[in-house]
């Protein structure tokens, strides 16, 4: 048998203490360059794909909001009911629904990056959660070209165009995508231990679309359903994206804390079951 | 090198539990050409995986610290609605090396032509192959992966690929698995044979043989 082959663990770790000495002084600095190299290499990679894959792929993500928009404001005109807000209905559903939109596609589409690009774990250096961030960083590009694209669409049509603050509508966005990312990682981490996991994805998001303030803002409903409805962390980032968008709507309901400690609090979930999913492989070159 | 300590793998297939590594202790050092040897269904994919870091034992720990490449050859990373260019382009940057001298090695070693700035999917299959051991041999790797071919395609094409893989094989580590002894024999300088979940190792091809053929 191979003597050069079977060696105890000690001989093996004094054989690789000159590496991991070389390995010492790569600094944090190699670490970063990277880290951004294998993201945009990813988000490149992405973007190419998302994009060409099919003309009615790329139609579906203006066709779906807008759909949603044009039912539910055919419905309130039908139902002579007016937006809660000061505002035209497009503009109200729009943030409404673009905000729910930017969620639900980031987790959703975090969950199934971990298994559909599998095969990018050959390359060395990517890792799940470099795939999760990458395709959340995508998707978070094209909720807001697709936001953009139904805001100037609603200028030219209606003569309609309402952002009250840019700074705070983007910030109120960029949240949602936060909690969309760090539930989509939390619950990819946990599809590892469990494949029934991804399966019970429509079982949450189902209630929260009906639940989220889409068509309604928090402070209409009875003060039991508000109580109840402070932990969905998406209302919240609906209503600041709704406060940040009019200038005539500011929201008692809104509390940034929520969705920053439920963003938080996922992703750090997530980061313990990822470590634990893959501590049993450790690259280190 | 890499290091497998204590490592357990089975996998579950049709009510049957094959079990691939039984709580196994080895390193594979710099230097070494590996031939893995294992009949059909024994898991000798599997294993490569674990080598490469995409299948994770189930108990155990494995370390690696090398360059490893991908499987020789294995074109599923690609996508196949982007060009063999842009493909190669965003490999070379995975790897931090500059992707026009990738790509200008590529083209001229694939021989596709016009193909290279076409997307994957009017590819034949052939042509995909080409690609991906194109791909593969671009990138200098300190461990290189191969799961039972080192070359594809026409006579010439499969000879072309011999001969870089063997020039890489003199400076690089290799670890292939194969069904087949005569493979290994050309290519390896130690050989394990993977018998009811554990690795024996052999220096001689010989004694492995007389292993893997009992």
């Amino acid at each position: 048998m191979s003597e050069t082959l079977i060696k105890t663990r000690h001989e093996a770790r004094a054989q690789s203490a000159s590496y991991n000495e070389l390995e010492g002084q790569a600094g944090l600095w190699e670490g970063i360059l990277n880290f951004m190299e294998v993201h945009t290499t990813l988000n490149l990679r992405f973007i190419g794909t998302k994009f060409r894959e099919s003309f009615l792929g790329y139609a579906w993500m203006f066709i779906t909001p807008m759909t949603w928009i044009v039912t539910m404001a055919l419905v309130f005109v039908l139902l002579g009911r007016r937006p809660p807000i000061e505002t035209d209905v497009v503009s109200f559903l729009t943030t409404g629904m673009i905000g729910f939109i930017t969620f639900r596609e980031t987790f959703s589409l975090c969950v199934s990056s971990v298994r559909t690009n599998r095969h990018l774990y050959y390359f060395g250096h990517v890792k799940y959660f470099d795939v999760v961030l990458s395709t959340a960083v995508v998707e978070f590009m094209t909720t807001q070209t697709v936001f953009w694209v139904i805001l100037v669409g609603n200028l030219i049509i209606f003569g309609n165009f309402e952002i009250h603050d840019l700074g705070d509508l983007l910030l109120n966005f960029l949240l949602v995508w936060l909690v969309g990312l760090g539930a989509g990682y939390f619950t990819a981490m946990l599809a590892q231990f469990s494949s029934a996991v991804p399966r019970m994805l429509p079982i949450i998001l189902r209630p929260l679309f009906w639940c989220s303030g889409l068509f309604f803002v928090a402070g209409e409903l009875p003060q039991v359903a508000q109580d109840y409805l402070y932990y969905n962390p998406v209302l919240h980032c609906i209503e600041g994206i709704r406060q940040a968008a009019f200038i005539n709507y500011e929201s008692r309901f809104y509390d940034p804390m929520v969705p920053i400690w439920f963003a938080f609090g996922l992703f750090a979930a997530g980061q313990l079951l990822d470590k634990n999913a893959q501590r049993s492989v450790s690259v280190q070159q | 090198m890499i290091e497998f300590y204590n490592v357990t793998k089975a996998y579950v297939s049709k009510q049957k539990v094959t079990v691939i590594l039984n709580d196994a202790t080895f390193v594979v050092p710099r230097g070494v050409n590996l031939g893995i040897l294992g009949n059909n269904g024994a898991g000798k994919s599997t294993l490569l995986r674990m080598f490469s870091g995409v299948e994770k034992p189930d108990s155990g720990e494995i370390v690696r610290r090398a360059r490893i490449s991908w499987p020789i050859g294995f074109s599923g990373a690609l996508s196949k609605t982007l060009s063999g260019e842009e493909n190669v382009r965003l490999i070379a940057r995975f790897y931090g090396r500059d992707p026009a001298e990738i790509c200008a090695f590529v083209a001229d070693f694939s021989e596709l032509g016009d193909y290279f700035q076409m997307p994957i999917n009017t590819y034949s299959s052939g042509m995909r192959a080409r690609l991906a051991f194109a791909a593969s041999l671009a990138i200098d790797f300190d461990i290189y992966l191969v799961d039972e071919v080192i070359s594809t395609g026409d006579r010439s094409f499969r000879e072309k690929c011999e001969a870089a893989f063997k020039m890489r094989s003199h400076y690089s580590t290799v670890i292939m698995v194969s069904h087949q002894t005569k493979t290994i024999e050309d290519m390896c300088d130690a050989v394990a044979v993977m018998h009811h979940g554990n690795l024996h190792f052999f220096d001689d091809v010989n004694d492995a043989k007389a292993l893997y053929e009992a």
